[in-house]
């Protein structure tokens, strides 16, 4: 068994893990992450991908309101490459009461979110693609955030000032000695190594997955989950954050995104048991396609790329099994405090959108906890890729170099190299280059296809992977040298075919019935005998002969 | 102008047809939107390799007859399929692709990711390995890959081959042919797509007096002895399998071509020997047009619309549908259908669209939308509207009741089906009575 020692291991690899893990890493604590999948795989990387103003709460929750906007205007500085500033527009169908209006605006004013109220014909001018039916219009500074590369982008900030993040490792106890937590022990998901990691401070940062973590210690937080759903459609349909000027409903959000834009989300109670086994009805799909016509009509028409589902970790704290109390803002507890059972902090409530502040908030306890005085500065210090500076890359194609730096800001320089080898496109719908593949894979941690993704784009294209899945993972196994990248591919696609599978007619049919006709009768995948990682061949020494045996 | 037959379709199993109705003397036109899934396939043919239960079949011959009675082979019947796969095999030979197999059993062929998939036919470059001893006689493979072609992954053919049976204690040797070495001038060769890369090659290397020769030793410095030479098929998308007889004698390597990723050149090789065998039977074949729909009588259907004439409907006595499945658009769905999108054919389509597909997307027992298509009687004839139409015929993967993918027979089907309704087309022009016998040869 593998023994570390450190100062803070928190648990949770989303955007509030990772912001704690960068925070406590700045302020000079020792710090490790431990994450059970990859990064940025649960809640984090399964909801809109929206950079609130805050606006959506003025009426009904003006504290996480304000919250929102304070963030919002931080997040524009120090993750301006995450971010883009859409703007957002509120808009009033005929259905919809007008009289609401002013209320939101009202109400955002008070939150200090500025507004501007729109005639319908100024709407379609700065958004043609909205429903022209509408009968009003409020301009609110919203904007999207890709949940991906902001969480890679802490994780990547954390270890350069020493932080650690070990990915694809679970917890599977805490170590509490003399009625005091003082770490945890993990398994390594993939070789199934165990590891205790001692540490003064251990913060709960697993979202929903948290309520397991409190169990091990037998303290009781209830979690409530609500299945929230979500659309992709093919094409970017609008330029702004298109939501209705009413109470929140489900799917009356339309979010732009990269190439894509998404309709969503609806909300449904699950069992706790169920977190793990969620998808995306056929019902839901029904209603967010009937919503999401009517704030953009030409959705009708569009193309749907793909279907997914996270949980919201909804909150109730103590002996509560009604939900009656359940919060719906930031949650600390420091369970020193609270339960007579020091060393251990859990954060959890909020939003994407929050994740910095329950970051500093968690690392302030965290700090106090140590006697570390050291000030938070995550919220003037700008993340890797968002310092503005210029990438020159006259060596390739304006969209390869374009797409290297929206993805990745100024360190694209890190890959953007003058190499033919290095430059060559991989996913053509994404233009995912050979280098920036490198990069992911000895930079940002990413283990296999699937983190790929999170991490490039990759595969997340029209095409969904068809090409590049094996291109990739002929790049990867020649990196790693492993033979185990094979059922990557298999586990890749599967992955994006529990996205394609709930809306699969027209074109996605089309799309799906050529990728299972390529990968199983050209590529013979079903032929493959399978095989336990355990068993693994190393190719290390078959990856290096490659690279060397380039003949002259 | 009437034609006796129009074919709706350009790949194989449209061609098949079209073929052998036009060398049985028929007024023959086949009408084809563009590449087919030839294009995406591994330009060897497979008759029946698996079981439903995905246990490896050695000699498909033997198992027609355990096929659910819907199953198309059961449709036409053993001896058909004999036939066909004969008749395709001699037009090969004749457009100078010549196909083998080990007699009445399957063989091996090598993918791209390293597995080994049943084949009946398979060209000469493209090792055909015994399926029940693949690895007998080799100690050691190099995978050789060219110039950084990025369609084709020599680490993953070697991870996949060496969990094989027979494999295990196989070494392999992995490398990468330069760029430089092969003389290939490109802006980045690296991005090259497999027909550009042959297209390259022939301008760039095999034009020179000594091409062949310096990919000879080039192959022979990075094989290192192995017993089995494997290579990505982008030599040639026209001789290829001449150019690899050619390299095994210069280097006395034994070379095993693998199909890539799209386009595939063995694939495109017999695409192309199709197109030429009908052109020199006497065929007419209209390739960029689509048809739009048809004008229907009845139990008959009297002529097309394509897209190119649409004021010029197209007259035939018969009528072959083999415009092959989803991806080909011989299929089409919305939200609630399965479709056939041409004629409003009946097509076996779920009510439940959860049945549509299983939720292994690898394991594609469950997916009816590989095995659904077009609903037809013993003689492969369609309905329309519940009347079935008599002088129209489907044939490939347009029709309903196989699953081409997992039991590993598209290529068997197309063959087969075509030719059969070639056949039965043959015949009917032979008994109608209108009919002026211009040279109709009787077989």
């Amino acid at each position: 068994m593998r023994r570390i020692e450190t100062d803070v291991v928190i648990i949770g690899g989303g955007a509030t893990g990772a912001g704690v893990l960068r925070d406590c890493a700045q302020r000079g604590m020792r710090a490790i992450l431990v994450e059970k999948d990859d990064i940025a795989n649960g809640t984090t990387g399964r909801n809109h991908g929206l950079l609130h103003s805050g606006a959506r709460y003025a009426v009904t929750d003006p504290h996480s309101a304000v919250e929102c906007i304070r963030e919002n205007r931080i997040l524009k500085k120090v993750a301006s490459h995450c971010i883009e500033e859409t703007s957002g527009l509120f808009i009033t169908l005929p259905e919809d009461d007008l009289s609401f209006q002013q209320t939101f605006v009202d109400a955002c004013s008070n939150a200090g979110i500025e507004t501007e109220i729109l005639t319908p014909a100024a709407a379609l001018r700065v958004e043609p693609n909205v429903n022209p039916q509408l009968v009003g219009a409020v301009r609110v500074p919203d904007g999207t955030v890709d949940p991906f590369r902001l969480t890679a982008a802490n994780i990547l900030d954390a270890e350069e000032y020493g932080g650690r993040l070990l990915s694809y490792t679970r917890v599977v106890g805490l170590i509490i000695t003399q009625g005091r937590v003082c770490g945890v022990s993990c398994i390594r998901v993939r070789t199934g190594e165990k590891i205790t990691i001692h540490a003064q401070q251990v913060v709960n940062a697993a979202g929903i997955w948290g309520q397991q973590i409190c169990e091990y210690a037998d303290l009781s937080i209830r979690m409530f989950p609500a299945k929230g759903s979500l659309l992709i459609v093919d094409y970017r349909v609008n330029s702004m954050v298109i939501n209705r000027c009413r109470k929140p409903a489900d799917a009356d959000i339309l979010v732009p995104g990269d190439t894509i834009s998404l309709i969503g989300t609806t909300s449904e109670k699950i069992p706790y048991s169920d977190i793990e086994s969620i998808r995306v009805t056929p019902q839901e799909v029904e209603t967010l396609l009937a919503e999401g016509e009517k704030l953009c009509p030409v959705m009708a028409r569009t193309r749907v790329l793909r279907a997914y589902c996270g949980v919201r970790p909804l909150i109730s704290l103590g002996d509560d099994p009604s939900g009656r109390n359940i919060s719906r803002g930031i949650v600390l507890v420091d369970h020193g405090d609270n339960d007579g059972l020091p060393g251990l902090i859990t954060i959890t409530g909020g939003k994407l959108m929050t994740y910095r502040l329950m970051a500093e908030m968690a690392t302030d306890a965290v700090a106090k906890n140590l006697g570390n005085t050291e000030a938070c500065t995550t919220d003037v210090r700008p993340l890797p890729g968002a310092s503005h500076s210029n990438v020159y890359a006259p060596q390739v194609s304006i969209p390869v170099s374009g797409s290297a730096k929206y993805r990745h800001g100024e360190r694209a320089a890190k890959f953007l190299a003058d190499d033919k080898k290095q430059n060559a496109v991989i996913c053509e719908c994404e233009m995912v280059t050979r280098g920036e593949i490198e990069y992911a894979v000895h930079n940002l941690n990413a283990m296999d296809l699937v983190d790929l993704r999170r991490r490039t784009r990759i595969g997340m294209g029209p095409c969904q992977g068809k090409l590049c899945a094996c291109r990739a993972a002929g790049i990867v196994s020649e990196i790693t040298g492993e033979d185990n990248v094979l059922n990557s591919v298999g586990e890749f696609m599967q992955e994006r075919w529990k996205g394609v599978r709930p809306i699969l007619w027209g074109d996605a049919l089309r799309e799906a019935d050529l990728s299972y006709w390529l990968f199983n009768s050209l590529l013979g995948h079903q032929q493959l005998p399978s095989k336990d990682d355990s068993s693994a061949t190393d190719l290390t020494t078959l990856a290096v002969d490659a690279m060397n045996r380039e003949i002259a | 102008m009437k034609y006796d037959v129009v074919v709706i379709g350009g790949g194989l199993a449209g061609l098949t047809s079209a073929i052998r109705c036009a060398e049985a003397g028929l007024r023959s036109v086949a009408i084809s939107t563009g590449e087919s899934a030839l294009a995406f396939a591994s330009g060897s043919i497979d008759v029946l390799g698996f079981h439903h239960d995905n246990r490896p079949i050695e000699e498909p011959f033997t198992q027609i007859s355990q096929l659910p009675a819907e199953h198309p082979y059961r449709k036409l019947g053993a001896e058909a399929l004999h036939q066909s796969l004969d008749f395709f095999q001699s037009q090969m030979a004749a457009a100078g692709l010549a196909m083998t197999g080990h007699g009445q059993k399957n063989h091996g062929r090598l993918t791209a990711l390293g597995a080994i998939r049943p084949a009946w036919l398979s060209q000469k470059g493209t090792r055909a390995l015994p399926l029940t001893a693949p690895a007998s006689g080799i100690g050691r493979v190099a995978v050789v890959n060219f110039a950084g072609f990025r369609d084709f992954q020599p680490t993953l053919v070697a991870a996949g081959l060496s969990r094989q049976p027979g494999f295990t204690d196989v070494a392999f040797t992995l490398a990468d042919i330069k760029a430089e070495t092969l003389n290939i001038n490109a802006r980045n060769a690296c991005e090259l797509r497999s027909l550009e890369l042959a297209h390259i090659l022939k301008r760039d290397l095999f034009s020179q007096p000594n091409g062949l020769h310096i990919l000879s030793s080039a192959l022979q410095k990075a094989a290192r002895n192995a017993d089995l030479v494997v290579i990505p098929s982008v030599l040639s998308d026209t001789d290829g399998n001449d150019l690899i007889v050619e390299l095994e004698r210069l280097s006395g390597l034994h070379i095993c071509e693998v199909a890539t990723l799209p386009p595939s050149l063995p694939g495109m090789r017999i695409a192309a020997a199709l197109k030429q065998r009908f052109r020199q039977s006497g065929g007419l074949f209209l390739e960029g047009d689509q048809v739009l729909g048809g004008q229907f009588e009845h139990d008959r259907l009297l002529s097309i619309t394509t897209r190119l004439n649409q004021d010029m409907p197209l007259s035939a006595s018969h009528f072959v549908l083999a415009t092959g499945t989803f991806f080909s658009q011989g299929l089409a769905s919305d939200r609630h259908h399965l479709q056939e999108p041409v004629f409003g054919l009946a097509v076996n389509s779920p009510q439940d669209t959860e049945q549509w597909s299983g939720e292994r997307f690898m394991d594609g027992r469950q997916h009816c939308f590989s095995r659904t298509g077009v609903i037809t009687d013993g003689g492969l004839n369609p309905y329309r509207n519940g009347q079935k139409i008599n002088n129209l015929y489907c044939a490939g993967a347009v029709l309903d009741g196989f699953n081409p993918v997992q039991e590993a027979s598209a290529g068997g089907i197309a063959i087969s089906t075509g030719w059969f309704v070639a056949e039965r087309i043959i015949s009917a022009v032979a008994h109608a009575p209108e009919h002026h016998l211009r040279g109709l040869e009787t077989c």
